[in-house]
């Protein structure tokens, strides 16, 4: 085994590893990033449609282009990069990786997990039915397509109208499929309005709102696909099935936050965004633990998790230098909130960022912030829907040191 | 015609009558919905073959957006490109694509 020390571990090189990693050693960090592909960039690099970067960098670039801008300045810097490394154990102040030349065992000062998320897949969401070959999670389809060149149908339905889903219609389109339709449970789409517009309006591709795939039909091969109507309460409704021929069913039905290694540290964990409880430092329940982008919640925009990411590199950094202890405030989810980060507040200088949340989809919505029934700040917005984050910023003049704070929702349900 | 923006996330809604426009947030906003009323454009991004290097694939983006009208010819004509290793993000394989006069350019750099 061979032993090494570093003053920060980094676990995953995407955009919210490299992000935390520039940002720490600016910060005077000593780095180590291990990541476990041969290539840094996470799913950026299958990501090779446009709009990336415009809050950034102010242009319009792909995945690739965000992720060699952060790729060649960690590659310049002063940052070590393991990648082909496999992290398989975590402790505070210990990780334990492995590569091509052993088993790693690492004394790390501080860790900042940025593993990002998964595909929610077929058995997350019980679609009864046989198991043909044609059954893929879109970015399974979409890596089978823009990376190794492999087209894994012709004609096609796409249950989940979230933004990988509709990016993956317009692919298959352009690539000479058929996409038939794109299905969708919920009575709103969960994608931006503008992949709806240039992904299906674009091609003519309808989306079936209220709808879910029931059965699936083939035995080697996919054949088709039975659709049916969902009632208010989700449930299929009897007597609106229709059968639809396929030989490809794509699933974008959600992303979990990847955690394994959290589990591991015991890290208090947040059943809303499935990835673990922090601060406004990104700072864990766990001293010395940090977690940054869509290893702690889903975010809908890589330059969010660019931001959140330096926001967790300077609270390692902070702890690394004086490591105060933690005393926190609540944050508590009110009405129509489906999930807010951070779930606590340590009491400190400085502004907090809100990330958060709607249930539902609202008009005129007003967001309100709270603590012991008094109101700290408010805000009104034209719409919210649960697939655009919010996010509020909340002065240090007005941070509360005791009790608890609670953001709510009012406004007309769409 | 009403238009959902996509200069950003943002997804304006936008009304656009003859040179009266409205719903944008944005001067790119207001641009953008005039020429999708009279010319609607957009940029491709696709792959195209790639020979000498470890991936069988280079992303590619129009340096420009394309005539909506012609993506689908844009893409036949990219299907039959072929770009060599070493090549630089940015770098032209092709000048003219589909007779639209935009370059297609590498996204990636692959040495």
């Amino acid at each position: 085994m061979k032993k090494s020390s570093s003053e920060l571990v980094v676990i995953g090189g995407g955009p919210a590893g490299m992000g935390a990693a520039l940002e720490a050693s600016q910060l005077g960090a000593k780095v180590l990033m291990l990541e476990r592909d041969a290539d840094l960039g996470g799913i950026l690099q299958q990501c090779i449609h446009t709009g990336f970067g415009l809050h950034l960098f102010g242009e319009e670039l792909t995945g690739g282009e965000y992720a060699q801008r952060f790729i060649d300045r960690v590659r310049d810097g002063k940052i070590e990069v393991l990648t082909d490394t496999m992290v398989t154990e975590i402790a505070p102040g210990r990780v334990q990786a492995v590569n091509s030349s052993g088993v790693q065992d690492i004394k790390a000062g501080a860790i900042i997990l940025a593993m990002g998320c998964r595909e929610r897949t077929r058995g997350a969401i019980n679609i009864p039915g046989p198991r043909p070959a044609g059954i893929y999670t879109a970015g399974a389809a979409q890596r089978l397509i823009n990376i190794q060149g492999l087209l894994p149908g012709r004609r096609a339905v796409i249950l989940g109208s979230g933004d990988i889903g509709l990016i993956m219609a317009r692919r298959l389109t352009l690539e000479g499929a058929k996409v038939e339709a794109v299905a969708e449970l919920m009575p709103w789409s969960n994608g931006l309005a503008r992949n709806i517009a240039q992904c299906l309006d674009d091609f003519s591709i309808p989306l079936l709102l209220s709808t879910t795939v029931v059965q699936v039909h083939g035995h080697r091969r996919l054949e088709g696909v039975t659709l049916a109507q969902v009632d208010e309460d989700l449930q299929p409704m009897p007597g609106s099935e229709r059968y639809m021929p396929c030989d490809l069913l794509l699933l974008s039905v959600g992303l979990i936050p990847e955690n394994e290694l959290s589990g591991q540290l015991g890290l208090e964990m947040d059943p809303r965004t499935g990835g673990p409880v922090v601060d406004q430092f990104l700072h864990t329940s766990v001293d010395g633990v940090f977690a940054c982008g869509n290893v702690l919640h889903v975010h809908d925009l890589v330059d969010f998790v660019t931001m959140e990411s330096r926001r967790a590199a300077a609270g390692a950094v902070q702890w690394l230098s004086h490591r105060q202890p933690q005393s926190s405030v609540p944050v508590r989810a009110g009405a129509n909130i489906a999930y807010i980060v951070p779930q606590r507040l340590t009491p400190g200088d400085g502004a907090v960022t809100l990330l958060f949340r709607v249930q539902q989809p609202m008009t005129k919505a007003k967001f309100t912030v709270s603590a012991g029934g008094h109101c700290l700040l408010h805000k009104t917005v034209p719409r919210a829907l649960p697939a655009e984050m919010v996010e509020l910023r909340l002065p240090a003049t007005k941070m509360p040191t005791t009790g608890e704070i609670l953001i709510d929702c009012g406004g007309e349900q769409r | 015609m009403k238009l959902t923006c996509i200069v950003c996330p943002r997804g304006c809604q936008i009304y656009v009558q003859g040179t009266e426009v409205r719903g944008h947030a944005c001067p790119r906003g207001r641009n953008w919905a005039l020429e999708e009323y009279t010319n609607p454009k957009r940029t491709l991004t696709t792959t195209v073959a790639l020979e000498g290097g470890d991936s069988t694939l280079l992303p590619v983006r129009t340096q420009a957006p394309v005539p909506k009208a012609k993506l689908l010819e844009c893409m036949a004509h990219a299907n039959r490109l072929r770009a060599s290793t070493p090549i630089t993000a940015g770098t032209p394989v092709c000048t003219d694509l589909a007779g639209t006069g935009v370059r297609l350019v590498a996204a990636r750099t692959v040495r």
